[in-house]
């Protein structure tokens, strides 16, 4: 694998960072601590707190309309909170996006039709001012689209386009990222083949991931945390560790440890739903 | 895609000769102009000499390839002598008659040919349709909107004979026998209560204000072209059909009829009006002609008798009762609010007009001052005759 | 996952290819069955020739009075693009005005609403009246009759920016310039173009508009000029000219969208 040879940002020396427990002293990155948001008379979160760990991968699942994207923005600082109140390192969201510590990918790709994969790639660069650990060619590369630099979006695939998106949102090596349902448009098959990219693609850094997705298994997967909200108001209904070594393959799905695993956050995102109703 | 930025090089080379075009055209223009005034100053007599011999040249030219004859005649204009009756009507001829103006107190003789029933007594029914600023009555004559035209500056009939495009339209009768069309200012040098004797020159409009009517700038071309005003050096303007700016300042003189805006002036208390005759400078047309196609002089010559002579009946009452007409002229004249002594102003002044200097009866013309008014638009670039350029 | 995007491509070019072959024919077409047309139109109708002079004529006038016909249309050029240039001054101006004062808009609607739908002749006449024979009516009247579809286009344009992209820059700490440049402009720009298509041709009509209420030079004066000398064959050799520019001018903001958007249509082998 070619792209496991090559070294991505900030890896540590044993080589796989990530891990079902963590390290007893990650500092914390985000902490959104009592947030309500309403929007007019809808109220969209009640009273969430949640602290995500330096490095951490924090799935959020639950029905639809319970407040995920909610979050997320705020985190983003696209959204203020009606009460309450999230600190992304120790500062405002605000703040940490203006120290380029936040990167964000959404279901829809956030990319300009008229520039290349990689214009749209180095936009974030031009824009930030900041260089990653890869340039954007390279990135793209190791994202396997190294055919593909100079193709315009609308020549390019759903999950092609997907992957570029990431490769803008994560270029300038932001310790933050906030992933939106990035494979919600994508057939079964490319989404199963997109997640498990993703998975190898995170494995050897050392973000902190905000996940946001509809797919158990998909959470399952690639989650330190799962953390599963209820809807109207949305809440925190439950936060699952998910006790599975890394890394993790495809191989992993049929195991037997991982379809347990599949069950419980199953079984606690069904109760959730039963709440919202 | 290369041929489409092929054939726009192409296209913007062509716009780039176009612009390039543009160059020689103005100074083309500008050496007569220049060359006018030098003529004008330097060899007076010599130029004026040469003027005239070139003139005879043209007149004589046009006299053999573009008589008078065959544009206008009088021989459908009833005798001078002959004895208004009515006829007897099997039928009534409906025709609708393109007026020269605006419906105001220069129609007069239409109205009381009208209004007296001398229409109704040769079996015409007709509908007067108002001319003015921007329509053309002689065109929409050739194009059959209206039967009959009578057309404000008579000089329009060769032109549209003699087009390239032409139009075979004849001339049958005129109202005024000499132009009344004038440059009218205020005198500054006369008080207001005055009269002016103040006489105009082409000179006198270097540098000024004229307002001028739609298409009438080719009376301002002539006198620029004939006197070497260069044409940049007056300003001319839009004007409407009231002395209006004038009085207001802004403008110094505005393109009118003699026998119309100067009497609107008087009204207003300002005797003190100073016109520039085009008539004694060389342009002296005739005024309100009635034209018919040709078509309808060949087929139905009855048709146009009628009508000339239920006109020239309501010309004559026009004449001997200037009283009664101005009565009726003020109801018929519907756009324009006018009291009775103003149209008893007009007729005083437009009698002369009427009238003319030469022997013949009214509405009559003649292929002499036709040939002449030809050669001098020949002359000054007004009409293109191509046997005598 | 490469290849249906490779084939997608390749069929949207070759339809391309295909209908700009047919685009073309078409104008080759209008060429050539113009005089056709026109001499049918002749015999059909028997109008005469002070109606509707034979093309051969016409063809005739353009050519032996170019050098009349190509500085009047330098000076109906000069007016229609300085005015279409304000306009478009403007026009993008009270645009990205509106985009980031909103009260602008509230205010300005209105008024441009009346200004657009104020019979042009009215204001025009009182332009002529005012100012003379100067370009300055003939370039207000232009500015009057193009600027607002571009106002209308461009504003569209500017807040049809893709709100994901928005969110993006905001996350990424961006400066309004760098939105706006980044953005805001790239989207608004294929709104911007087809306001050109309108307006662009629309300069050159509205410049002959005016200076056939009153001018001394340019198209529209030689309209009323010929008219009034009852030169038939030269109105239509205007008339013809006119229509040329007008093509000539969607021609050349067709070549420019093409220009623009070429990234659409690119070759991928
Ligand atoms: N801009 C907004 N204005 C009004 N209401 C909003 C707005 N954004 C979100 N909401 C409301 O807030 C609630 C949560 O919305 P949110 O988009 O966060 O849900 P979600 O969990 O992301 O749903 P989904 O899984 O369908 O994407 C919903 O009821 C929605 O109607
Ligand atoms: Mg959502």
């Amino acid at each position: 694998m070619r792209r496991a040879e090559l070294p991505l940002r900030r890896v540590p020396s044993s080589g796989i960072r990530r891990s079902a427990s963590h390290p007893k002293d990650s500092q914390l990155t985000i902490e959104f601590s009592q947030v309500n948001k309403s929007f007019g008379g809808i109220e969209a979160l009640r009273e969430v707190s949640l602290t995500v760990k330096d490095g951490e991968f924090i799935t959020l699942i639950g029905p639809s309309g319970c407040g995920k994207t909610t979050m997320l923005r705020i985190a983003a600082g696209l959204e203020e909170p009606s009460g309450g109140e999230v600190r992304v390192n120790g500062d405002t969201p605000k703040n940490a996006c203006r120290q380029h510590q936040v990167g964000v990918a959404f279901q829809r790709p956030a990319l300009l039709a008229s520039r290349t994969a990689l214009r749209n790639v180095s936009m974030t660069l031009e824009i930030t001012g900041r260089d990653g650990a890869l340039s954007p060619d390279e990135l793209l590369t190791d994202f396997g689209l190294g055919e593909f630099h100079h193709h315009y979006p609308h020549q390019l695939s759903g999950g092609m386009k997907q992957r570029v998106n990431i490769a803008a949102a994560l270029v300038h090596d932001p310790a933050i990222l906030l992933l939106d349902e990035p494979f919600g448009a994508l057939d079964e098959l490319t989404r199963e083949a997109m997640g498990e990219w993703l998975g190898a693609v995170l494995s050897r850094s050392t973000k902190t991931v905000i996940f946001v997705t509809h797919s158990v298994e998909e959470a399952t997967i690639l989650s330190d945390r799962v953390v599963v909200l209820s809807a109207r108001p949305g809440r925190i209904a439950e936060i699952i560790e998910v006790g599975l070594p890394r890394p993790r393959s495809r191989a992993s799905r049929t195991d037997e440890d991982f379809l347990r695993e599949v069950a419980r956050v199953r079984t606690s995102l069904y109760r959730a739903v039963e709440l919202s109703n | 895609m290369n041929r489409i930025t092929v054939s726009l090089l192409v296209f913007a080379a062509l716009a780039l000769a176009l612009s390039a075009c543009v160059a020689p055209a103005p100074a083309a223009q500008e050496e007569p102009a220049e060359a006018a005034p030098m003529a004008a100053e330097e060899a007076g007599e010599m130029s004026e000499n040469d003027s005239e011999a070139e003139f005879e040249r043209i007149l004589a030219c046009v006299e053999e390839n573009f008589p008078a004859e065959s544009y206008f005649t009088n021989e459908l204009l009833p005798a001078a002598s002959a004895a208004w009756e009515p006829m007897e009507c099997a039928g009534v001829d409906t025709i609708k008659v393109g007026m020269p103006w605006v419906l105001n107190d220069e129609e007069a003789p239409w109205y009381n040919a009208i209004e007296l029933g001398y229409f109704a007594d040769v079996c015409l029914e007709v509908e007067l349709v108002a001319g003015g600023p921007g329509v053309d009555h002689l065109q929409t004559l050739a194009g059959g909107a209206v039967d009959i035209a009578v057309v404000a500056g008579g000089s329009r009939v060769p032109s549209i004979v003699s087009s390239p495009t032409p139009a075979d339209v004849v001339a049958v009768g005129t109202f005024l026998k000499h132009s009344p069309y004038i440059w009218l200012g205020l005198d500054p040098d006369t008080p207001q209560d005055q009269r002016s004797d103040k006489v105009l020159t082409p000179q006198d409009f270097i540098g000024a204000r004229v307002g001028i009517q739609g298409n009438d700038d080719y009376l301002f071309s002539f006198m620029a072209n004939k006197y070497g005003i260069p044409e940049d050096e007056v300003e001319l303007m839009e004007a409407g059909f009231t002395p209006d700016p004038v009085l207001m300042g802004a403008m110094d003189y505005i393109g009118a009829w003699i026998v119309n805006q100067p009497r609107l002036l008087e009204e207003k208390g300002f005797m003190n009006w100073v016109a520039f005759r085009f008539s004694d400078w060389g342009w002296d047309g005739y005024g309100d002609v009635t034209v018919v196609r040709r078509e309808t002089f060949e087929e139905n010559p009855d048709l146009v008798r009628r009508f000339l002579a239920a006109q020239t009946q309501g010309l004559n009452y026009l004449l001997e009762n200037p009283d009664e007409s101005a009565e009726i002229a003020v109801v018929y004249g519907v756009d324009a609010q006018l009291t009775k002594e103003q149209a008893l102003r007009r007729f005083e002044l437009q009698e002369a007009l009427v009238v003319g200097s030469d022997d013949l009866p009214v509405s009559h013309m003649s292929a002499e001052r036709w040939n002449m008014q030809v050669a001098s638009m020949v002359q000054y670039d007004q009409l293109q005759l191509e046997a005598c350029q | 996952m490469a290849l249906p995007g490779k084939a997608v491509v390749f069929v949207d070019l070759a339809n391309d290819r295909t209908k700009r072959m047919s685009d073309r024919l078409a104008y080759l077409i209008m060429i050539v069955s113009v005089p056709i047309l026109w001499v049918l139109a002749k015999l059909i109708t028997g109008f005469p020739d002070f109606l509707l002079p034979p093309p051969d004529m016409v063809a005739d006038v353009l050519w032996t009075e170019r050098e009349l016909l190509a500085s009047h249309t330098w000076t109906t050029i000069v007016e229609a693009l300085t005015g279409y240039a304000v306009a478009n001054a403007i026009a993008i101006a009270l645009s990205i005005s509106f985009l980031y004062l909103p009260w602008m808009e509230s205010l300005a609607l209105p008024w441009t609403v009346i200004i657009k739908n104020v019979p042009f002749v009215t204001i025009a006449s009182i332009l002529i009246i005012i100012l003379g024979d100067t370009p300055l009516p003939k370039i207000i009247i232009v500015v009057l009759i193009t600027f607002f579809p571009i106002l209308a286009n461009v504003t569209k344009g500017l807040k049809s920016a893709d709100p994901v992209l928005l969110d993006r820059m905001q996350t990424l700490d961006s400066s309004q310039w760098e939105v706006f440049t980044k953005v805001r402009w790239p989207s608004a720009l294929p709104y911007y173009i087809a306001a050109h298509e309108i307006a662009f041709t629309g300069s050159i009509i509205g410049a002959v508009v005016a200076e056939w209420l009153f001018a001394r030079k340019g198209l529209g004066y030689l309209i009323v000029q010929s008219m009034s000398q009852y030169r038939a064959d030269r109105v239509w050799a205007v008339t013809i000219v006119a229509s040329a520019l007008a093509v000539g001018a969607y021609l050349l903001v067709k070549a420019i969208e093409k220009y623009l958007f070429r990234w659409q249509v690119q070759d991928l082998t």
